[in-house]
């Protein structure tokens, strides 16, 4: 038998390092350099696909070249100082105190630099702070992890509208969007619609929303607010006017009770049981015929769980982590175009694609498929849906309720 | 032999022990009080036996030499306030202990004053043979405790006895009394500040005397009371959280500087006003409305303009809760402003957890102008 004798490998010496360096940056600038030409980049903000994000994207495009030169000729002279003056064992040169032209120069130059980038900046805060010209206000709700758009009663809006995940909105228009949490701190983002803007407690802050095209415009939020924070997505679904009246129209309609044995009947009992504690679905009503109102406010931190009368009208679940649809229907409908897009969305999540086996999962053990805390606070809060122990049975039967909440 | 500090001990020992027993009979044991006692009067002890064993037991009665020189054989420098003191901290630990707590607390305060202080002096006075040394050492001891207490005693009774003056005098005297209070201080602290030769009893006459004379005011604010305004606002509990007379026009309690507070001009949810008759809601982006749409469970701030020409309120119906202990029964839950003046403006924070499905309809609302009325809705 022989035996393999390890030879200790030798300490890698100054140059050694220096050239293995030399070596690994190459490659280390080449892709970041290839990952600014992603082209499918869904939440790429050097896309814009509206107005207020144009804005902010013209601004880059003066201020990052303006600021690029900067940092060039800033790293340039600390490179030639550092090389220029490294200890080479000469004397140490003269010890002087201060050159009034190079201080005042310097002072003058970078005063006119940010001279030049306050001006459009500033009036690019006054155009994205604008609010009386949005024809139409959305409330903008953000909770551990998910957020919920409230549409106040206004022109075209008879009755209050509550959903989750999809900002549905006109294509066009200036939407208004109020901006706020329940909880801790989050930002709302839409990167190719306009900027971030933080959702804080007890405070409202608005931001202006517009779509030039109907199409889906993802985001997610900016702000660590969490165990669950990078699976807080949201995106905003952009509709032709007359589109996005029709979905007004569908969102205003209760749903009706399902008798027991009709087909959901099981599932909407299941849901009675198991999931209306928190969860509302307008014109649920219980035996005696009253509305079911959930009590979100005394078993969740945020007071407040999805609404989901109208769940199959979305095209995700769980705070926009998972899609509702399979891949290639929620590639179908990305790829859509414009013209198409609104009827497609509109048509709601059909039986066929139906992405069934991340809804059973979801169903099943949903603290399993995105981090939450399973367990009831000192005030016995939860945060996030918990586990709720459904049969197969149960959990099919919720699936063929849930696919009928068009 | 028993000298003067160890017959301190033994003596408030033997008050404690009695307090002990007073309070107990008196509170029925109260765990705190007679916890408290229960150890004061231990502590008390151990330090009894220690000065008793360490102090009195180092000189020798057959040491002739140290019979006249050692300083635990030095004749004590006299009578002192302390026992009179002690006394009045007992008389208010007993006078506590039966009628209010705050009393009893004072009185724990003036007994561990006066352990501390009867203590060092006791000690100090049998630290050498030398008088001028010992007051020296205690000085030094006790000088950096009692002149910052004392210095925020001072401090605390004087804004103590300003505040009663304010309270007790008109809205309208009180800026007056204001500045003329801080025009005094510039100007005498300027003197002083410029007059470097002013004999310092000159400058501490006039410290006195200013002090005695808000100390004065202080005393005859307080018999004389509150205002009338903050006298009734009081009786109305305006100050109470748990104030529910939201539905009353009466009352005449009014905030005229509601609407100098920054939070309410920065970030309402909506602002309603009310102009004499109606009222009309204006959320973000200018759009009036007869209806405020607010998020479910979240608290939300709506700023009350009064343009009418009286003072008002702006009163918001948040449904109703169950009354505990009796099945069935519910009871409206209001929230308000205070009064509002004409021209001024004021904050409610309103947070309403159930949907506007689960309940009567919700609203704002002026009491006094039924008709003055926005609809909450809560989705």
């Amino acid at each position: 038998m022989s035996t393999v004798q390890k030879v200790p490998s030798e300490p890698m010496n100054r140059s050694s390092r220096v050239t293995a360096l030399r070596r690994a940056a190459l490659p280390a600038l080449g892709l970041a350099m290839l990952a600014g030409c992603a082209k499918d980049a869904p939440q790429d903000f050097w896309q814009p696909e509206g107005e207020n994000a144009r804005k902010i994207h013209s601004l880059d495009t003066l201020v990052f070249p303006l600021a690029g030169v900067v940092g060039v000729i800033v790293m340039a002279i600390i490179g030639f100082v550092v090389w220029k003056f490294k200890d080479r064992g000469q004397a140490i040169p003269h010890q002087g105190h201060g050159n009034s032209s190079v201080e005042i120069g310097g002072i003058v130059l970078s005063a006119s630099i940010l001279a030049v980038i306050a001006v459009p900046t500033f009036g690019t805060i006054f155009d994205l702070a604008e609010t009386d010209d949005c024809k139409m206000t959305v409330n903008v709700t953000g909770q551990q992890w998910w957020w919920e758009f409230s549409y106040p009663t206004q022109e075209g809006i008879e009755a209050p509208i509550v959903t989750s995940g999809d900002l549905v909105m006109p294509a066009g228009e200036c939407v208004l969007l109020r901006v706020t949490s329940r909880d801790v701190i989050h930002s709302f983002w839409i990167p190719k619609l306009n900027g971030k803007k933080d959702a804080v407690p007890n405070r409202v802050h608005t931001l202006r929303m517009q779509a030039d095209q109907p199409g889906i415009y993802l985001g997610q939020c900016a702000e660590f607010c969490g165990l669950s924070h990078a699976n807080m997505k949201m995106q905003v679904i952009a509709l032709t006017g007359s589109d996005f009246g029709t979905w007004v129209d569908q969102q205003s309609e209760p749903q009706p009770t399902v008798a027991a044995e009709e087909p959901g009947g099981a599932g909407q009992q299941a849901f009675v049981s198991y999931c209306s504690a928190c969860h509302q679905i307008n014109g649920l009503q219980d035996a005696e015929g009253n509305p079911l109102i959930n009590q979100a406010d005394v078993n969740l931190v945020s007071g407040a769980a999805p609404n989901l009368t109208h769940l199959m009208s979305r095209v995700t679940f769980a705070g926009g982590t998972y899609s509702l649809l399979t891949e290639s229907c929620r590639a179908d409908l990305l790829g859509a175009s414009p013209e198409e897009f609104g009827a497609m969305y509109l048509a709601g999540v059909s039986d066929e694609c139906l992405n069934t086996v991340e809804l059973k999962e979801w169903l099943r053990n949903a603290p399993a498929k995105k981090p939450m805390y399973p367990t009831s606070n000192a005030d016995g809060l939860k945060r996030g849906m918990p586990y709720l122990a459904l049969t197969e049975d149960q959990i099919d039967s919720l699936v063929e309720y849930l696919l009928t909440l068009k | 032999m028993l000298s003067t500090g160890s017959k301190l001990y033994v003596g408030l020992t033997a008050a404690a022990v009695a307090g002990v027993v007073v309070y107990g009979i008196t509170q029925n044991f109260g765990a705190l009080g007679g916890t408290g006692l229960t150890f004061l009067a231990v502590a008390l002890a151990g330090l009894a036996a220690a000065v008793i064993f360490a102090k009195d037991g180092d000189v020798s009665a057959m040491d002739d030499t140290a019979a006249t020189t050692a300083a635990a054989t030095a004749t004590p420098a006299g009578g002192g306030l302390w026992p009179m003191v002690g006394a009045l901290g007992l008389l208010l630990l007993v006078i506590g202990s039966v009628t209010d707590k705050r009393y009893f607390v004072a009185g724990i305060a003036v007994v561990i004053v006066t352990i501390v202080e009867w203590m060092v002096q006791g000690w100090a006075e049998r630290a050498s043979a030398d008088r001028a040394f010992n007051r020296t050492i205690r000085e030094r001891i006790m000088h950096p405790l009692e002149l910052p207490i004392a210095g925020a005693l001072g401090v605390a009774v004087l804004v103590y006895g300003f505040s009663r003056v304010m309270l007790a005098v008109s809205k309208e005297a009180g800026p007056a009394i204001f500045v003329i209070a801080g025009a005094l201080i510039t100007i005498f602290g300027s003197l002083f500040a410029t007059r470097p030769q002013l004999r310092s009893t000159i400058i501490g006459t006039m410290c006195a005397a200013g002090a005695v004379l808000v100390v004065a005011g202080g005393i005859a604010g307080a018999a004389s009371g509150e205002r009338d305004e903050l006298a009734v606002a009081a009786e109305e509990d305006h100050f109470g959280e748990a104030h529910r007379d939201c539905e009353s026009p009466e009352a005449t309690e009014g905030d005229e500087n509601a609407d100098t507070a920054v939070a309410a001009k920065a970030n309402p949810w909506a602002t309603l006003e009310f102009d004499g008759s109606t009222l009309t809601a204006r959320e973000i982006a200018g759009r009036e409305s007869d209806t405020v749409t607010i998020d479910r469970g979240n608290p939300v701030g709506f700023l009350f303009k009064n343009e009418g020409d009286e003072e008002v309120r702006l009163t918001v119906y948040e449904g109703s809760v169950a009354v505990e202990g009796l099945d069935g029964v519910t009871q409206p839950v209001f929230t308000c402003t205070r009064l509002v003046p004409e021209g001024k403006a004021a904050w409610l924070t309103v947070k309403i957890a159930k949907s506007s499905a689960a309940a009567d309809p919700y609203y704002a609302y002026v009491p006094g102008h039924d008709a003055a009325r926005v609809s909450v809705v809560v989705p």
